[in-house]
């Protein structure tokens, strides 16, 4: 193997892991359970698509954006943060009026599985970071890759979840809402440890 | 943390008897014999689920990069929650419970009533601080009482009534809520010593 595809596929590892797709799988699942079978897969192909629509809209103009809105990647990562929180609440109380991501009668289209979850603010700082490098084929490679690969698992994943039931599905947002709870915690502690960074 | 405490924890966080009007709500239609069954059948559906966290839980937290401040916020956070829609209790919800007439299988008495998210999480702290042996021996335990408890659950309420039932559950909200509170400020502390990692 030469030095350009070790570069490339360390790239795409780093980008896939934290892309996080078997990570996502049970709460994309929970989401999808309502539809038919057909629709899922229709739903979970369009949005594997808008994925990568994203990512390379976060490549190529992500870095500009976030710079002619002055956002700092605390605010991105506190973002993050606080939209995971929202969903782990949603997942532990499907009931609570709070906050009510998981709407039955509307199929989720882009937000939020293609955003935030497949696509979330880190995997978005990752490919704008990924855009400073000199040599654009690689970044664009290392991201197709870690996408097919995440678009893969993402397709497959949920349906192989769904086959478990009603029962197992509701066992499986309980678990799933607290898994999310610590990602969103973990998240909150990183956006105010790199302000606390920003302003020392 | 001693035995004890950890072991009066998990009774508590397990809420068995927060939960007896839920459960009750819950086979309302079935014999005394199909309850016991029942009972039987998901506290050791619980059990399992409780026991697999305890030695599964580690690897979990190392797969996602969680510490012990995250896990400490977290399930404060999550237990509060939790706390509080008993002490202010939700009417929708209660009676979605009693419309659901199939027999439970676990889901919800097993998970989330019993084995629910702040009781694995709290499995996961202790088995993060002391040995896996103690923890399951106060699983064990506190697993007993429960079991007792909901075993009871009928005679208990015919006993002190259902408003008094009412207050007990509120008691035990407010019980949760301190201990929701406790792990919130014991993350807290965390990180003013040793900062966020």
């Amino acid at each position: 193997m030469n030095a350009l595809t070790m570069l490339i596929l360390s790239k795409a590892l780093q980008l896939f892991l934290v892309l996080d797709p078997i990570g996502n799988t049970g709460i994309i699942a929970s989401l999808i359970s309502g539809f038919s079978k057909t629709r899922q897969r229709v739903i979970l192909i369009r949005e594997i698509m808008v994925s990568l629509v994203i990512l390379i809209g976060a490549f190529f103009l992500g870095a500009y954006f976030l710079a002619a809105l002055d956002i700092s990647q605390s605010a991105i990562t506190a973002t993050g943060g606080i939209i995971f929180l929202l969903f782990s609440i949603s997942l532990l109380f499907p009931d609570s009026t709070m906050v009510n991501i998981k709407n039955l009668d509307e199929e989720p289209f882009i937000v939020p599985i293609a955003m935030p979850l497949v696509v979330g603010p880190s995997s978005m700082a990752t490919v704008i970071l990924f855009s400073n490098d000199k040599n654009l084929w690689v970044s664009l490679g290392a991201i197709l890759l870690a996408w097919l690969a995440t678009g893969f698992l993402i397709f497959l994943g949920p349906a192989l979840l769904i086959k478990v039931g009603k029962t197992g599905m509701n066992v499986v947002e309980r678990l799933v809402g607290m898994i999310c709870a610590m990602i969103a915690v973990k998240m909150l502690l990183k956006s105010v440890k790199l302000f606390l960074a920003s302003i020392n | 943390m001693t035995f004890f405490s950890m072991t009066l924890s998990l009774f508590l966080i397990m809420n068995s008897v927060g939960h007896i009007t839920a459960y009750l709500d819950l086979v309302e239609s079935l014999n005394r014999r199909k309850r016991r069954l029942i009972i039987i059948r998901e506290m050791f559906l619980a059990l399992l689920i409780m026991v697999i966290f305890n030695y599964v839980g580690g690897l979990l937290l190392s797969a996602l990069e969680v510490d012990t401040q995250t896990i400490l916020l977290s399930g404060g956070l999550i237990l509060f929650l939790i706390a509080i829609r008993m002490i202010f209790p939700n009417k929708k919800e209660s009676t979605e419970v009693v419309k659901e007439k199939e027999e439970p299988f676990i889901f919800p008495i097993a998970t989330p009533m019993i084995a629910g998210p702040s009781c694995l999480t709290t499995i996961m702290l202790y088995s993060h601080q002391s040995s896996r042996s103690t923890v399951i021996l106060a699983i064990l335990i506190a697993w007993a009482f429960s079991v007792t408890i909901l075993l009871l659950a009928q005679r208990i309420k015919d006993l002190v009534g259902k408003r008094a039932l009412f207050a007990v559950e509120r008691l035990m909200g407010l019980v949760l809520t301190m201990m929701a509170m406790e792990m919130l400020v014991k993350g807290l502390k965390s990180i003013a010593l040793n900062g966020i990692k």
